[in-house]
């Protein structure tokens, strides 16, 4: 009897652990545990001369159209700047800029088993050459996978090739935030 | 006497045994190969990236054909009895876009395949690396065909085990 008992405590401590916090007080709450690296939100991928870190926002359930962000940050290894990448002229690094403003929605999307989900809106956040990194969002309808999902970015821009970074099933769930 | 002689001889017999053990021990050099074409075609990556590319020239390849239909109704129009200069123009411009994004989706097509293939030999080299390291290979060789390896025996073959680890890191 014991023992079931030690056996049933243990199972249910680990499974309360392994489970995914989805309730929060308010927006800052939800932050900072986004923001936590060992909650899994937040992962990266290396490939040729590039790193990207990708961060899951996941969908508040109070929303009228729930949706997911993510958060993508791409830096060169060497720490150079990204959009003079291969020495090019700055006529090109602006076309490069014209590309992430309006094209690379094309090639973004969540591998969810054999489903694809695009993205639907991006946004590219021109940094002046103030930083070698850029920044980009974009924001997924919500959606329930049954296994574990790929976030896939395609570069055609560098030629590195595809970043693919996995993502965890569970924190695709919706958070409840209270204000 | 002659025993001690015995027993003095089989002690030194022992030890220069001993010791013949021991230097064949230490050379002994842990080596193993995989079939490279063979891990190459089956790994997980390129199955992955060749879907991918798949995906996007399909995608591009209706995108031209959309376009290539309207052209055709556009010729249809430009050469028939109540054509215009405007509608002639519009041709013009519709076929230069066609043939501007043909060209183009060509050459990206192009530029992703090398940027892939890249990246799949880049991911067998890196792993084939630590796989060596963590199994304690002394050398590891990848057999291509190509005169670098010209046998190793089956015993050696580790494609299998290598593979798996590929596709599993």
């Amino acid at each position: 009897m014991k023992t079931i008992l030690i056996g049933f405590i243990a199972l249910s401590l680990l499974f309360s652990c392994s489970e995914n916090k989805t309730s929060f007080a308010n927006e800052e709450e939800l932050k900072a545990y986004v923001n936590d690296p060992d909650n899994g939100f937040i992962a990266s991928d290396e490939n040729g001369d590039f790193i990207m870190e990708a961060k899951l926002i996941p969908s508040i359930k109070e929303d009228k159209e729930p949706q997911l962000t993510v958060q993508v940050r791409l830096s060169r290894k060497d720490g150079g700047s990204v959009l003079d990448f291969g020495g090019v002229p700055k006529n090109e690094a602006l076309e490069r800029e014209g590309y992430l403003s309006f094209e690379v929605l094309n090639d973004v999307y969540f591998e969810d088993g054999d489903q694809l989900q695009p993205a639907i809106f991006h946004h590219y956040e021109r940094n002046y050459g103030l930083k070698p990194s850029i920044d980009l969002f974009f924001r997924f309808n919500h959606f329930s996978p049954k296994d574990d999902v790929m976030f896939v970015y395609r570069d055609q821009l560098f030629n590195q090739g595809m970043f693919r970074i996995p993502f965890n099933k569970a924190l695709f769930t919706s958070c409840h935030v209270q204000d | 006497m002659l025993k001690k002689i015995i027993i003095a001889s089989a002690g030194i017999l022992l030890i220069a045994n001993t010791l013949v053990i021991v230097m064949l021990y230490s050379n002994d050099k842990k080596t193993g190969f995989i079939d490279y074409n063979t891990v190459y075609n089956n790994c997980k990556l390129k199955l992955s990236l060749e879907k991918d590319l798949e995906r996007l020239t399909t995608k591009r390849k209706s995108e031209l054909d959309s376009l290539q239909l309207q052209l055709s109704f556009l010729s249809q129009e430009v050469s028939g009895p109540n054509s215009s200069s405007t509608k002639l123009s519009e041709f013009e411009n519709q076929k230069n876009r066609f043939l501007g994004l043909q060209q183009q989706y060509e050459q990206e097509n192009m530029r992703l395949k090398e940027a892939y293939f890249t990246q799949i030999r880049k991911e067998i080299n890196d792993k084939s690396q630590a796989f060596a390291a963590a199994k304690g290979y002394d050398y590891f060789f990848a057999a291509v065909g190509d005169g670098a390896l010209m046998y190793g025996a089956e015993t050696e073959d580790v494609t299998k085990e290598f593979q798996e680890y590929l596709d599993k890191n």
